[in-house]
């Protein structure tokens, strides 16, 4: 347990809103960017990259590009960047998923297309999600990138519509109708944005949160209540073409289907048919009398015709059909939320994620598991069995709390608290779990959280109701108890369940739950007395000792702390909180090698509690997973201290194994 | 006791983003804020002076100042009791004076993004710096048209830059990146070593780097009494206090940037993250933070034994408190702002 030192671990959210805001957005726009710089800096050689010689657009790529067609130079009055019009390509004349390229395909159209246009009235400024009426000299701030899967969104379609009227210069007017539709995409990362920053808080039971105005208009603004419209946030009218994320999903899903039958010739394909050779018919007619590129644009505008009517005549119903979806979509994703809201059921489950090719799942129960008995030995088994255990039988309370536990020890407080809450559901009254839900929730700094967790150990403790009873008989549970008055309510009661003993034994389980209260309330001395108490009952207990040891690392006192560590691994040597925890103490008594050496011993054996061949792609994505950030910040904090720059930046790119090469070269 | 304190005020529709009392004029407050919570529209900076009015009752005079841009910083002027110099979210450093009604008497605007943070210096009094998260930091004075100099102090957002109270040209910065950094302005010098250097923009060589969080910082500060000790706070939920003085300044800075910092204490309690830290004015060891849990917070940084380190709770505000900073004047009293619009002052 390293108490307030994991406050701050990645596993448990965003902690800062706003600040979890605004990286989210940074990051998405770096990648964007990243992707469609590339393509821009060598227009003209990229055009035929390999990777996309085989796909059907390389035709198209070769009609827009520079040389011997010299397409662009006689059609464009506009000058607009043609590459990445090229790469953004492919998706069309391909449909299928698996072929389509990552989110970002999306995002140069749009990009582009909106240098073509004055700038637009609002856009999302990438960080602290604010939204600036002012273009920015230095960048040209593209909208966000769209899930894969909105390619085929009216967005896209009327974009490409623009674009082909803006080729053809037709009247402005045009051009406008499609400016609101094309604005959608900036409140729908605004959305997703705010609806990030509401799943963030979403654990924060205190009442100001509840009726926070600013997390209010979050929710809104989540919800599609509220736009931002200029300079303004307003109501939205009636309606709005993409409702909320998962409608968005949604929408774009059912356009998908429709248009993979459907649409039979996507302009730049029947260019590429047309053009080279040209239509028996338009040879025939047009060919003597015209000039090439006369022809070139009459071409471009039959198909854009073409492609304007289709879409014209096929999307309008689509739209209100999706509309309806949407609608239904939306009322269904508010009831959920209200839903997750009220019972405490289902959401965690579908939120716990289990490790994907787990080995354990083939065949019968291992041998190995059976051998244990089912109470406490968890020592040698591994992750990946307890969480086989707990798929195999997913009601079982007793598989997920030590699934839970394991996790904890683990040092991945999220997946622990996950587990934790999915065991509580299943069974209210399990003591242990209410316990260790407890810790979990120190450790991730929620005070409120762990204060409630003990209350309800307290509540369904049956050994000690008639303690309980009299406690509550005398101190009258009053609605309007503040934090601090739950708080001390909860430890008297406690006190008098342990009093209520006659026979003087210790019940270590009420120690660990008062020495939790204390940590949480920063008594250190009593916590460490508490759980020293536990001790004497359960001597074989490594956590305990790590607890103790944590309880005094965080009083200043590090170096004591390091003998319970040592005895905690001593007697369960694969428990890499403790071994973490003893790193942290090691850079607090400023011995970086030392604590280098501990961390990178804990992050070994995280990884090593991992499937082994996750899929070869999601290599990077698996691993990052399965290795708690926690860990690497602190092992870049030695790195620095350690004057080891190189390291450091393979912490940041979280590379275990170039890191342990590394490690022992000077 | 002069006058009792507590006071509230409200400037509806605007959410706070920074506040400043005047070194000047015992009373007078500044707050820079925004509307929509600063995601889109205005800033407004007001002016409060609350003093004895007609019969000793306690009168409110209230001054506003409208910009294009949200405001999210705002520092008085050291040198010109009238004068102060905000930071806003189109980038630009503005200059005011109370005497001057509506606009700025002065502006710059190079930074290419966000300023977040301005500052003046207290012992050189005719500079201030700006800090932006377009990784810069830059030393101004209200007399030219340009900037004096310019820092790329991080490579990623710099929330806040201040001027140490001890030495004239020391800063201190820090950042996303989890880095307290101290920089000192007489020997300006480029970091070497290859992965983190560009070209065209080089990063400037700190004296010291502290490694202080994995995560961002969003605040520090300086105090007053004990040179070299900073305090950071940030998204970890935790204030932290750091020894600084292995510091090695001028030529040998640029010899040898350090790496270090002695963490002295944490002060553990936040359930958000840590937006502000404040240093008591009046004594070495007592520190106000702000935070995004909405409780506004002073602790003891060298407690007695066995005493607490949190000394007092402010509980009232109802949405995110951003920043908070003490009377210089009378002991204290702190004043704390928030995005529930509402300034409160209270004696703590």
């Amino acid at each position: 347990m390293a108490l307030p030192m994991l406050a701050g671990s990645a596993d448990c959210g965003p902690l800062n809103p706003l600040q979890g805001l605004s990286k989210e957005l940074d990051r998405d726009r770096g990648l964007q960017q990243d992707q469609f710089r590339a393509p821009r800096a060598g227009s003209s050689k990229q055009a035929f990259r390999s990777q996309y010689a085989a796909a059907p657009d390389h035709d198209a790529a070769r009609f827009f590009a520079p040389g011997p067609a010299a397409g662009p130079s006689s059609l464009g009055a506009a000058p607009y960047d043609l590459s990445a019009l090229h790469t953004a390509l492919p998706p069309l004349a391909a449909q299928s998923p698996a072929q389509s390229p990552p989110a970002s395909a999306a995002a140069p159209w749009a990009a582009d297309f909106m240098q073509l246009q004055p700038p637009p009235a609002q856009i999302l400024h990438s960080h602290g999600f604010r939204a600036d009426a002012e273009p920015q000299a230095t960048q040209s701030r593209p909208p966000a990138p769209l899930d894969a899967g909105v390619l085929n969104s009216p967005l896209q379609a009327q974009q490409w519509e623009r674009a082909f009227q803006v080729h053809e210069e037709q009247p402005a007017a045009a051009v406008q109708e499609q400016r609101p539709a094309a604005r959608g995409d900036d409140p729908d990362d605004l959305a997703r944005a705010a609806a990030s920053l509401i799943d963030a808080v979403r654990h924060e039971q205190n009442p100001k949160f509840q009726n926070s105005a600013f997390l209010g208009l979050m929710k809104q603004l989540r919800d599609r209540e509220v736009v931002i419209e200029g300079n303004q946030v307003v109501p939205t009218e009636g309606t709005i073409p993409v409702a909320s994320s998962w409608a968005a999903d949604f929408q774009a899903d059912v356009k998908g289907k429709g248009r993979a039958v459907e649409l039979p010739a996507p302009p730049p394909l029947s260019v590429d048919h047309h053009h080279p050779g040209g239509t028996p018919e338009q040879q025939i007619g047009d060919a003597p009398a015209m000039h090439a590129a006369e022809e070139i644009d009459e071409y471009l505008r039959q198909e854009n015709d073409a492609y304007i009517n289709y879409w014209h005549t096929a999307a309008p119903p689509q739209s209100t059909e999706a509309a309806h979806g949407t609608e239904s979509w939306d009322r269904l994703q508010r009831d959920w939320d209200r839903f997750e809201a009220t019972a405490t059921g289902i959401r965690p489950m579908a939120h716990y994620q289990f490790q994907a090719n787990n080995p354990y799942l083939l065949g019968e129960t291992s041998r190995h598991h059976m051998m244990h008995a089912p109470e406490r030995n968890t020592m040698y088994d591994s992750v990946l069995e307890m969480e086989a255990a707990a798929q195999r039988s997913p009601t079982d309370a007793h598989a997920w709390f030590q699934l839970g536990v394991k996790q904890q020890e683990n040092e991945r407080e999220g997946k622990a608290v996950q587990a934790l809450r999915r065991a509580l559901e299943l069974e209210p009254a399990h003591l242990p779990s209410w316990l260790a839900l407890a810790i979990s929730h120190t450790n991730e700094g929620n005070r409120q959280g762990a204060c409630e967790a003990i209350r309800e150990w307290v509540g369904h403790n049956a050994r000690y109701g008639a303690a309980v009873g009299a406690h509550r008989a005398q101190h009258p549970e009053r609605g309007d108890m503040g934090q601090a008055d739950r708080f001390n309510d909860t430890i008297a009661c406690l006190i008098a369940m342990a009093r209520s003993d006659a026979s003087g034994a210790i019940d270590a389980d009420i120690q660990i739950a008062l020495a939790v209260l204390m940590n949480t309330n920063e008594e250190y001395e009593k916590a460490k007395d508490c759980f020293t108490t536990a001790l004497a009952v359960r001597p074989e207990d490594w956590q305990l000792y790590n607890r103790v040891g944590a309880t005094l690392a965080n009083s200043g006192r590090p170096g004591e702390a390091l003998d319970y560590y040592y005895r905690a691994l001593e007697l369960n040597p694969a428990y890499i909180r403790a071994r973490f925890n003893l790193g942290i103490s090691c850079i607090n008594l400023r011995r970086y090698e030392e604590a280098s050496q501990h961390i990178l011993d804990a992050l070994s054996l995280q990884e090593s509690d991992r499937v082994g061949d996750a899929g070869a792609g999601e290599g990077g994505d698996d691993r990052r997973g399965i290795t708690s950030s926690a860990l690497w910040d602190s092992l870049k904090t030695c790195c620095l201290h350690l004057g080891r720059l190189d390291l450091a930046t393979l912490c940041d790119r979280r590379d275990l194994d170039a890191f342990r090469l590394n490690f022992h070269l000077r | 006791m002069n006058r009792p304190p507590p006071l509230n005020f409200q400037t509806p529709g605007f959410a706070h983003y920074g506040l400043a009392w005047s070194p000047f004029h015992e009373g007078r407050l500044a707050t820079a804020s925004a509307a929509n919570y600063g995601l889109v529209g205005n800033g407004r900076l007001h002016l409060t002076s609350v003093g004895p009015g007609p019969g000793g009752a306690p009168s409110l005079v209230l001054n506003k100042y409208d910009t294009q841009d949200a405001l999210y910083d705002v520092a008085w002027s050291e040198i010109h009791e009238n004068q102060l110099v905000t930071a806003s979210g189109d980038g630009s450093i503005k200059l005011w004076d109370m005497m001057i009604n509506d606009l700025p008497i002065r502006a710059w605007h190079e930074h290419s993004r966000e300023a977040f943070s301005v500052d003046w210096s207290n012992l050189k009094k005719d500079v201030f710096i700006s800090s932006s998260w377009d990784g810069t930091v830059k030393l101004w004075s209200p007399d030219r048209p340009r900037s004096i100099t310019t820092l790329q102090a991080h490579t990623s957002c710099v929330y806040q830059a201040l001027f140490s109270p001890h030495q004239p040209d020391v800063i201190a910065t820090c950042s996303t990146d989890g880095t307290l950094k101290i920089f000192d302005l007489r020997a300006p010098a480029y970091a070497q070593g290859p992965a983190n250097n560009s070209f065209t923009q080089p990063l400037s060589a700190a004296a010291l780097t502290v490694p202080a969080s994995g995560t961002e910082i969003l605040s520090l500060d300086w105090n007053k009494y004990r040179p070299f000790t900073l305090a950071s706070g940030g998204v970890d939920k935790i204030a932290r206090i750091w020894d600084c003085r292995m510091v090695k300044l001028g030529a040998e800075a640029a010899q040898a940037p350090g790496v270090g910092g002695v963490c002295e204490s944490q002060l553990v309690g936040h359930e958000w993250a840590v937006r502000k830290v404040q240093w008591c004015p009046h004594r070495p060891d007592l520190l106000a933070t702000a935070s995004y849990d909405m409780t506004c917070r002073v602790w003891a940084t060298a407690p007695a034994p066995e005493a607490s380190k949190l000394v007092y709770i402010h509980d009232p505000h109802t949405e995110f408190v951003v920043g908070c900073a003490w009377s210089l004047f009378e002991e204290g009293v702190l004043g704390t702002c928030s995005w529930d619009c509402k300034v409160n002052v209270f004696r703590m």
